[in-house]
């Protein structure tokens, strides 16, 4: 409610602080290629390491000071890429990844600490994008507490349906499942449909 | 005598989770799904209380313990429940099943059914 408030009368007063826009998701829906992509657009440089093995990114990394220009339009940002959420972290899974067994267990220790962060932090973002992987099924509770979780605090949410240069991609399911929320499909990978999410970041979050 | 095989399932009905806080539940459903068991409550949790079973259940994550899943149904949303909500009455109307992460494979869930294959 504060934060509602606090966003309504920054609006009034002109107020014309910086977006905090969060990246959100679940563990591998390519929230940091994502942010890569759009920080290789802006700034001409990426933001932090992907990869395929879960939980690349433990830790919220914040690049400051971004004016994204589409159309005519801008807005100033600061870009949040934060760990995927997740309620199993399993030091199993990565030394099948090839990790060796003390590097995944001191990964996992580090993979559960930037979970919590992640949500403390989204007291702190002002919108969100809320990366999905297009090619799995979508209706599970980590991504409807997520998504419930920023509608209950009032934070304008957009859906990226990602990973649709993938044969298995379904973005149209991920909007019936969500019907509530703008989906906007993109190939954070290829690039494919950056130009789709900025005409839907500059009309929706300024 | 030898200790028998197989993944225990409790169901917990709605009249015995009636008043009880959500710490009380996380308690009960932590004591479960700790050593194996999957735990199914007649009741659903709402979506502040989802995100404090992700953030308190990863408290517990260690090497020998790899976390929790969880899925359920939630009441349909209505203006009704909405409202109750906003004057802080709101009801954790729904369905919830957890387990360890290990121990429920292969979950599936949509709007109308949930399925998974319980590896002990």
């Amino acid at each position: 409610m504060l934060k509602a408030l606090k966003r309504l009368f920054s609006g009034f007063l002109g107020n014309n602080k910086d977006l905090n826009l969060g990246i959100y998701g679940p563990v591998n829906g390519g929230k940091t290629t994502l942010a890569n992509a759009i920080c290789m657009d802006i700034v001409g440089e990426k933001m932090g390491k992907a990869s395929s093995i879960p939980h690349e990114t433990r830790e919220i990394v914040k690049k400051e000071k971004m004016k994204l220009e589409h159309n005519g339009k801008s807005i100033s940002m600061n870009l949040v890429d934060t760990p995927g959420i997740a309620t199993r972290v399993d030091y199993k899974e990565f030394t099948k990844k090839g990790l060796k067994k003390a590097t995944a267990k001191n990964r996992s220790k580090e993979a559960t600490k930037g979970i919590v962060e992640a949500i403390k932090f989204l007291d702190n973002v002002d919108a969100c994008l809320v990366v999905l992987d297009s090619t799995q099924d979508p209706y599970n509770q980590i991504n409807l507490t997520i998504l419930g979780n920023l509608e209950s605090k009032k934070i304008p949410i957009i859906v990226v349906a990602n990973k649709i240069d993938s044969k298995k991609a379904k973005p149209d399911k991920i909007r019936e499942a969500f019907p509530q929320y703008t989906v906007v499909d993109v190939s954070a990978k290829k690039g494919t449909k950056m130009n789709d999410l900025y005409d839907t970041i500059v009309k929706e979050l300024r | 005598m030898a200790k028998k095989k197989g993944v225990r399932i409790d169901f917990i009905s709605k009249s015995n989770l009636e008043g009880k806080s959500f710490n009380q539940l996380f308690n009960l459903i932590m004591k479960h799904v700790k050593d194996g068991g999957i735990i199914v409550l007649e009741e659903s949790f709402t979506t502040e209380e989802k995100t404090e079973l992700i953030q308190k259940s990863l408290n517990y994550v260690d090497n020998k313990f790899p976390g929790i899943e969880f899925a359920g149904f939630d009441a349909k949303k209505s203006w009704f429940w909405d409202s109750l909500g906003k004057i802080g009455l709101k009801k954790r109307e729904g369905m919830v099943i957890v387990g360890r992460a290990d121990v429920m494979n292969n979950l599936e869930q949509n709007k109308d059914k949930i399925s998974l294959l319980a590896r002990m």
